[in-house]
């Protein structure tokens, strides 16, 4: 079976689970076995939740939830990708970024937000600052490693083929370090949403899911809060779902 | 030259203090099939390297044509083929890195391909084939790519026999229509029997040369003459084992 095909498959009995979790916690809070002032119910979570699809607040905090994510993933990529794509064919540079990339990785982002907050100031700046650290700290090792790996691998096929050093690196590491850092970005840009959702809560920005999560749970409107948080774990799931196929698109090819 | 292609002498190699090769003189005729018998750690890998250039070493003196066309087929068979590219552009490779016109050439890989059964295999990657189509397709690059010499690091000896003999018809094909002169290396006796019209007899670490062989005969008569002078490399060895 195709393995997209496969991944949708799983997740679509993945899904009767989360509508059984759903049924259960309806009618638990219903028995009062749980107070709703506490756990509210979920067919009043979706009715307040219609409501606030009716509004237009809602798309600007979605949407900056994704600008935030998409322009993160972008710049993280390309950096982590250029940075582990150079170390992993210059020796001098790899001794240089080892130590630094060590120390990030020991690090993360979300410890950061207060130090990025003090440098850059509020808004969603320090939210995607911390965002790009994320996924170059994804990236960066696996891009070093692809064209370290291709490179050792493939020099004798492109001393045979007479390559030029600029046209092995061109037809050969490059495009094999593309494919191997694209087939594992996935956990990256999982990763990189966590950041997202946590930086907006953290840094109370205005905007984005995360910055209303915090505003309804201040303002004791938990069925709105809760509606945040279905709609955070949606978008993650149809970002990995969209990422997954991409994977698999390019898994044949490593 | 003349009618030789390659010429070495005095050929040592080492590595750090290891002697791995050992005062190695030959020379290989334009056109032959030379194979190279020795056990596990005799140089014959390193000895190929040397020849193809991949190791540089100027320390001795190797004789050939400098403008050789080369073409290598690696012991790992993942060496020899790029993960992202299909089968047909594989075989294409040598046109794609020297920026030739591959479309003359995808005709004539496609038709190869066709009347060797593996048409069904173009479009697939080297990641969706098994170890012994991967290394047919390596094969048919260097039939495709006219080449002067063919270096081949043996890389079938965990093959099937139909594989095998698929493999070693190619590579006499290439030999015959495309005048190439192959360099084989092995540990496998029948494979050089097979194939090869000359044999050096190489030593245990460091490899010496210490046998060449004319193999004229057909299969049953060069079996039977390595099989007798390979108790020097393998003293332990018996037919059939």
């Amino acid at each position: 079976m195709d393995k997209s095909k496969k991944n949708i498959s799983y997740y679509n009995k993945g899904f009767l689970v989360i509508i059984l979790f759903l049924l259960i916690w309806e009618c638990v809070v219903r028995l009062n076995w749980i107070n709703d002032l506490v756990l509210p119910l979920p067919s009043k979570i979706f009715y307040e939740g219609g409501n606030l699809l009716s509004n237009s607040k809602f798309y600007s905090n979605f949407f900056s939830t994704l600008t935030n994510w998409s322009v993160s993933f972008v710049i993280g990529m390309f950096l982590g990708l250029a940075i582990g794509f150079i170390s992993g064919l210059n020796s001098k540079f790899e001794q240089l970024i080892l130590p630094i990339t060590a120390f990030f990785r020991s690090v993360p982002p979300i410890a950061l937000f207060p130090v990025f907050l003090i440098l850059i100031g509020p808004g969603k700046l320090p939210i995607i600052v911390a965002g790009i650290l994320g996924v170059i700290i994804y990236v960066f090792p696996i891009a070093h490693q692809s064209a370290e790996t291709i490179k050792n691998k493939y020099q004798d096929l492109g001393h045979i083929l007479k390559l030029s050093k600029y046209d092995f690196i061109k037809k050969i590491i490059l495009p094999g370090t593309l494919i191997n850092s694209f087939v594992s970005s996935r956990i990256a840009a999982s990763y990189l949403f966590a950041v997202c959702i946590g930086g907006e809560i953290i840094i109370g920005g205005r905007k984005g899911i995360g910055a209303a999560i915090l505003e309804y749970s201040e303002k004791y409107q938990l069925e709105e809060a809760y509606f945040y948080i279905l709609i955070a774990g949606l978008l993650g799931l149809t970002l990995d779902l969209v990422i997954s196929k991409f994977q698999n698109s390019f898994s044949l090819k490593q | 030259m003349n009618d030789n292609i390659i010429q070495t002498e005095k050929l040592s190699f080492s590595i750090g203090s290891k002697l791995i090769l050992n005062d190695i003189d030959f020379t290989i005729r334009k056109g032959s099939i030379t194979g190279f018998l020795g056990p596990n750690g005799s140089g014959k890998t390193t000895l190929l390297k040397l020849l193809s250039g991949i190791i540089k070493d100027k320390s001795f003196s190797i004789k050939s044509d400098t403008e050789l066309k080369q073409g290598f087929i690696f012991q790992m068979v993942e060496q020899n083929l790029i993960p992202w590219k299909n089968c047909i552009n594989n075989i294409l490779i040598p046109f794609e890195s020297l920026n030739r016109n591959k479309i003359d050439f995808e005709d004539v890989a496609h038709e190869l391909l066709n009347e060797l059964g593996l048409e069904e295999l173009c479009y697939r990657f080297p990641n969706e084939i098994s170890g012994g189509q991967k290394q047919l397709i390596s094969i048919i690059r260097w039939l495709v790519y006219p080449t002067d010499i063919l270096f081949i690091d043996e890389g079938w000896s965990m093959l099937d026999i139909v594989q095998k003999e698929r493999i070693h018809s190619l590579i006499k094909r290439i030999n015959k229509e495309n005048k190439t002169t192959i360099l084989l290396v092995s540990h496998s006796i029948e494979d050089i029997a097979m194939i090869c019209d000359t044999c050096f007899l190489l030593s245990n670490s460091p490899g010496e040369i210490i046998d060449k062989l004319e193999l004229k005969d057909g299969f049953v008569a060069n079996n039977e003459l390595i099989w007798t002078k390979a108790k020097k490399i393998f003293p332990t060895i018996t037919k059939g084992s």
